[in-house]
């Protein structure tokens, strides 16, 4: 079982979108996927997949004995995914807990974890039970300086593996040399990269009803990106707007 | 509203992560460390030393390494040599 914390630092910067649509990517290529929210407090992650209607058990359920790991796992209805929701606050989460909470996930091959934005306490809980770690920014200077930050903590964890998805790219702005690009990225935070998400309006409007449709622009990065981290690589195509040539005949 | 260009964006990250990485307690302590470590080969040292890291106006970093030691340490080519006057 690959458990992979997604994480960021700074919050907004889509932490929760590439936690669904990846665990929905890797579950299209029939990997046994489970999507863990490790927010307690300002959990999303059963907003964004659209599954809020139907939870009944959360982690904190789960951590008082009064339901199984299985019994709280919630069907996605997008993919065959698996969702375990976080409770909306209350009694506090021990990092140790939490760990044996993901430890005990019952048949999968991925266990994403949501982290909350910040590197406080709940940061800790969400990578300590983790063994790699996704960290999403974008091509902003907040962005990549709280991403920095967090790359900086997570070396203190041994994490098998430690990955950037850069999130929100304006391929034409890339190409005008006025947004870095994915490379210039990557390499402020030393960090490679496993996925670039393009800047797609389509993930705005259809993350409010939960789902991403299959027409978005960015579903061939997020493919891209589900590839790549099952098959271990690192295979990012540079965005860039390629321009048309003009023809003067 | 001016528009920034990339290149000079990159520049400006590249400076503001170096100094957030300055400010870190982890950066000084492995400076001291091995600032004490080159010292140790030329001196006894009667205690650790200490560094300080202080950014300047100009951009520029002013860094000041203060030590005590109690003697010179003989290096085995010179041990037959005698000690210099200091």
């Amino acid at each position: 079982m690959r458990k992979i914390v997604v994480t960021s630092g700074k919050g907004g910067v889509g932490k929760t979108t590439v936690t669904a649509t990846l665990g929905r990517h890797l579950a299209d290529m029939g990997y046994r996927t489970v999507l863990v929210d490790a927010d307690v407090g300002l959990n999303n992650l059963d907003v964004v997949t659209g599954v809020e209607s139907r939870v009944v058990y959360d982690i904190g359920d789960v951590l008082a004995g009064r339901c199984t790991v299985w019994q709280a796992l919630v069907q996605d209805h997008e993919s065959a995914a698996r969702v375990l929701p976080s409770t909306n606050g209350g009694e506090e989460i021990s990092a140790q807990a939490f760990r044996a909470l993901v430890d005990a996930i019952p048949d999968a091959d991925f266990v994403l974890i949501d982290c909350p934005a910040g590197i406080e306490k709940g940061f800790h809980r969400a990578v300590s039970a983790a063994t790699e770690a996704i960290v999403v920014t974008t091509p902003s200077a907040s962005a990549i300086r709280d991403a920095d930050k967090v790359v900086s903590l997570l070396s203190a964890y041994r994490l098998e593996d430690v990955s950037v998805v850069v999130n929100r790219v304006r391929p034409d702005m890339v190409s005008r040399g006025e947004m870095m690009s994915v490379e210039d990225v990557c390499g402020l935070l030393r960090t490679p990269a496993v996925g670039a998400i393009p800047e797609d309006d389509c993930i705005t409007l259809y993350q409010q009803l939960g789902r991403v449709p299959d027409f978005a622009l960015s579903e061939r990065a997020y493919e891209r990106l589900a590839s790549n981290v099952a098959r271990r690589e690192k295979k990012v195509a540079e965005l860039r707007k390629v321009k048309k040539r003009r023809r003067w005949f | 509203m001016v528009l920034r260009r990339a290149d000079a964006m990159h520049d400006r990250l590249r400076k503001m992560l170096t100094k957030d990485k300055i400010g870190d307690a982890g950066f000084v302590s492995a400076l001291k460390r091995d600032v004490g470590r080159v010292l140790k080969d030329y001196f006894d040292l009667s205690a650790e030393p200490e560094v300080t890291v202080a950014a300047g106006e100009d951009g520029g970093y002013a860094v000041t390494v203060t030590a005590r030691a109690g003697d010179v340490r003989r290096f085995r080519t010179t041990e037959n040599l005698s000690r210099p006057e200091m």
